[in-house]
């Protein structure tokens, strides 16, 4: 087991092949070097895929920092 | 909150310690571990990442050059292919078209796509791009026209780049509005796709291959490869989640095409093509025939003799005695296979490996030409270990999983392909196709002319508002300024005489939509009238914003509308026109907008327009990036000149009263 935060920076880590990735409640898309928009639709989709879940157009496209989609994802599985 | 630690995640955590080990085989392992493992796209982008960090390419049994031709959102589906194509020992160095620009590339012989002289050319069109109405009152000539529409594309990069074109069917979509009667209603769009899927499967000539995608959307699934959510929010035509599938089944005709495809499956006997131990139960111990267990064996022995039917050799490796492994093909009624169906019959007790080693001597064939198939792990890992060349199927623990996990094996989808070739490409030449393709004319203006486009010019109003700032605000590529002005900004230029345009672009097949926006402003209220070289003058209209949609780059809509500004700046009594390029390090492709316009270099920074076009003819394909780029400014006296307009769009303006 683990938790749903350790996953997604998981899945950061992977996408954004960062392996020493570390992201807080604030982090943002201009500071993680290579979170450009085609790596957000990488990221939105493999955590969606990740936990099964989906999230709404809105949350799509509203989601500005790594604290909201963690939040978003416990939100949905809870 | 905790949650379980997902299945891939092994594979990954492999690959990375793999990386930093910095060992170019084992990492090359692990991304062909990562590939056959799962479909996550999150571990496949991790894999395709470590094998670009794997410098050199001495791990691959070939390198190719492949150009991938996108329709609409490529660049996952580049990564993916980069990753399958690893599974058959190839080594991909990519370039991938800009959104929706994959037609023009092959038309344009100066194109990006010429100047990478690809050895392959993979093309992924959507059913989107096809013109077909969803019930056409002239199917038989729609469906001609698109025939003749990609052979002509086809024969095209043939003659032009000598590449192996490989190219996806369409997949029809599966909301249909016509619902059942779309199968056979004539002229309705599902029945014209698939038919138009047979007419090119006989059409392919030399060097052409299809990839049937329907087939792999139907192992995706529905939901997987149409994903309405992606396909609006990024225009990725394949669902995501389906990427992988279809990079595979890419990966293997790639495979095939450079003649990389197995020749040989090895197979076991005992649990493999049939159920329990001939030398333990006897043949009438064994489940082959009765039963769901018994009815799978029997598939699988009719899959297998399928393949041997479509030209592979099939051997057994058993370890038996040899008149035991014999007697249920001599006595068992349920046996498909027969024993003159194997070019080899091993059964003995020597090391498999050892074994797969001396077939491969008496065949003259390469160990990279074997596959294995054993239902017993013990024997597969001692392949895999001692031959790393021959591919080792993971049989499933039950035989129903059999016939699948052959099916998917890369490597067996598309073998015969080369023999297959050679019948065809006489077929092709003797209809004399070839030629008569080859006349047909090809340039980059007669595809501009043949597209009759329009566009409108609309002042902003209430109906185009939102458009045209989430335009200004989403636009990177062709952006000159950068300069991002909101609704209220846009509504107080406009009071103070400023001109904020949307202009729409229609071709004879696609209304395209709201697709550029250009701002320009007085002297006295432009934003960026204090950078003009030398001062802004009155009587100076500045353009502070220009975004250009990347869905009509290259289709000279930008010209069009920079001739309707200088005219309607004119009309306004302005006396010149003045612009700036200024480098975001994204915004290179509006870089020369001004130059090639005919406009005039303001200051001492700029570049001659000569010599700017000749850069910009030199940058292809490999575009700088703007980092050692600055600000330049350009101007056009509209007393004495006007814009270059190459003329192939028509434009009409919208009146203000509206």
């Amino acid at each position: 087991m683990s938790t749903v935060r350790d996953q997604v920076v998981e899945i950061f880590r992977e996408v954004l092949d960062n392996p020493d990735l570390e992201l807080g409640d604030g982090s943002v898309a201009r500071d993680v070097e290579g979170w450009d928009s085609l790596a957000h639709i990488n990221l939105m989709f493999s955590v969606e895929q990740e936990f099964g879940i989906t999230f709404s157009d809105r949350e799509m496209g509203s989601m500005v920092n790594f604290g909201e989609l963690v939040r978003a994802v416990e939100a949905k599985l809870g | 909150m905790s949650v379980p630690v997902p299945p891939h995640a092994a594979l990954v955590a492999a690959l990375r310690d793999a990386r930093r080990s910095g060992d170019v085989t084992a990492t090359v392992r692990a991304v062909t571990a990562v590939a056959r493992g799962t479909h996550e796209l999150a571990a496949w982008l991790s894999a395709d990442k470590a094998l670009a960090q794997v410098a050199d390419a001495g791990w691959a049994r070939r390198s190719l050059r492949v150009a991938v031709l996108s329709s609409h959102t490529g660049e996952q589906l580049t990564a993916a292919l980069r990753v399958a194509a690893a599974v058959h020992g190839l080594h991909l160095t990519t370039w991938t078209s800009g959104y929706r620009l994959f037609e023009q590339e092959i038309l344009d012989p100066g194109s990006e796509l010429h100047a990478f002289a690809p050895e392959v050319v993979v093309i992924l069109a959507d059913q989107r791009e096809l013109h077909f109405p969803e019930l056409s009152t002239a199917p038989e000539d729609d469906l001609a026209r698109e025939i003749d529409r990609w052979q002509h594309l086809w024969s095209l990069l043939r003659e032009r780049t000598g590449a192996t074109v490989v190219q996806a069917t369409f997949v029809p979509p599966v909301d249909d509005p016509l619902g059942h009667l779309g199968l056979g209603l004539p002229g309705a769009r599902r029945r014209q796709v698939r038919r138009l899927n047979l007419a090119l499967a006989e059409a392919v000539g030399d060097g052409v291959h299809l990839v049937d995608a329907e087939q792999v959307a139907l192992r995706a699934g529905a939901g997987a490869w149409f994903d309405a959510r992606y396909w609006y929010l990024s225009k990725n035509a394949v669902g995501l989640a389906a990427v992988p599938l279809l990079a595979e089944a890419v990966a293997d005709v790639l495979g095939a095409a450079v003649g990389l495809a197995r020749k040989v499956i090895a197979v076991d006997l005992d649990n493999t093509l049939w159920g329990g131990v001939v030398g333990e139960d006897g043949v009438g111990g064994l489940a082959l025939g009765d039963g769901p267990a018994g009815e799978a064996f029997v598939d699988i022995q009719r899959f297998l003799r399928a393949l041997k039917d479509r030209g592979l050799l099939l051997a057994v490796v058993s370890k038996n005695n040899d008149a035991d492994a014999r007697l249920p093909f001599a006595e068992h009624p349920d046996m498909v296979l027969t024993l003159d169906d194997f070019v080899a019959f091993e059964a003995t007790w020597d090391d498999k490996s050892a074994v797969l080693r001396r077939l491969a001597d008496r065949l003259g064939l390469g160990l990279d030409a074997f596959v294995f198939v054993d239902d017993n792990p013990v024997e597969r890992d001692g392949v895999r270990h001692q031959l790393p060349q021959v591919g080792v199927v993971d049989l499933p623990s039950e035989a129903t999983g059999y016939v699948s996990a052959l099916a998917t094996f890369p490597g067996l989808a598309t073998v015969g392909l080369t023999a297959e070739d050679a019948r065809r490409t006489d077929q092709y030449r003797s209809r004399g196709r070839a030629a008569e393709l080859a006349g047909a004319a090809g340039s980059r203006e007669d595809f501009l002319a043949q597209l009759a486009m329009t566009a409108r010019v609309e002042p902003l109003g209430e109906a185009n508002r939102t458009r045209i700032v989430q335009l200004i605000g989403k636009t990177n590529q062709f952006n000159l300024t950068g300069q991002r002005p909101g609704a209220a900004e846009l509504d107080a230029f406009v009071a103070a005489a400023g001109l904020v345009w949307g202009l729409r672009v229609a071709d004879r097949f696609d209304d395209h939509g709201l697709v550029g926006v250009i701002v320009a402003n007085p002297a006295a209220t432009a934003v960026t009238a204090g950078g003009v070289p030398g001062g802004a003058r009155e009587g100076d209209l500045v353009i502070d914003t220009w975004v250009m949609s990347c869905r009509v780059l290259q289709r000279t809509a930008e010209f069009a509308l920079l001739a309707e500004l200088a005219r309607a700046a004119r009309d306004r009594g302005f006396t010149r026109l003045v612009g700036s390029w200024v480098p975001s390090g994204r915004n290179v492709p509006a870089r020369h907008v001004f130059a090639e316009a005919g406009f005039s270099p303001l200051g001492d920074q700029a570049l001659p327009r000569d010599a700017a076009a000749q850069s910009a003819a030199a940058e292809s394909p490999a575009p700088e990036e703007g980092a050692a780029a600055t600000t330049t400014w350009w101007a056009l006296d509209l007393a004495s000149a006007r814009p270059v307009d190459p003329g192939f769009v028509s434009v009409t303006t919208l009146q203000e009263a509206s």
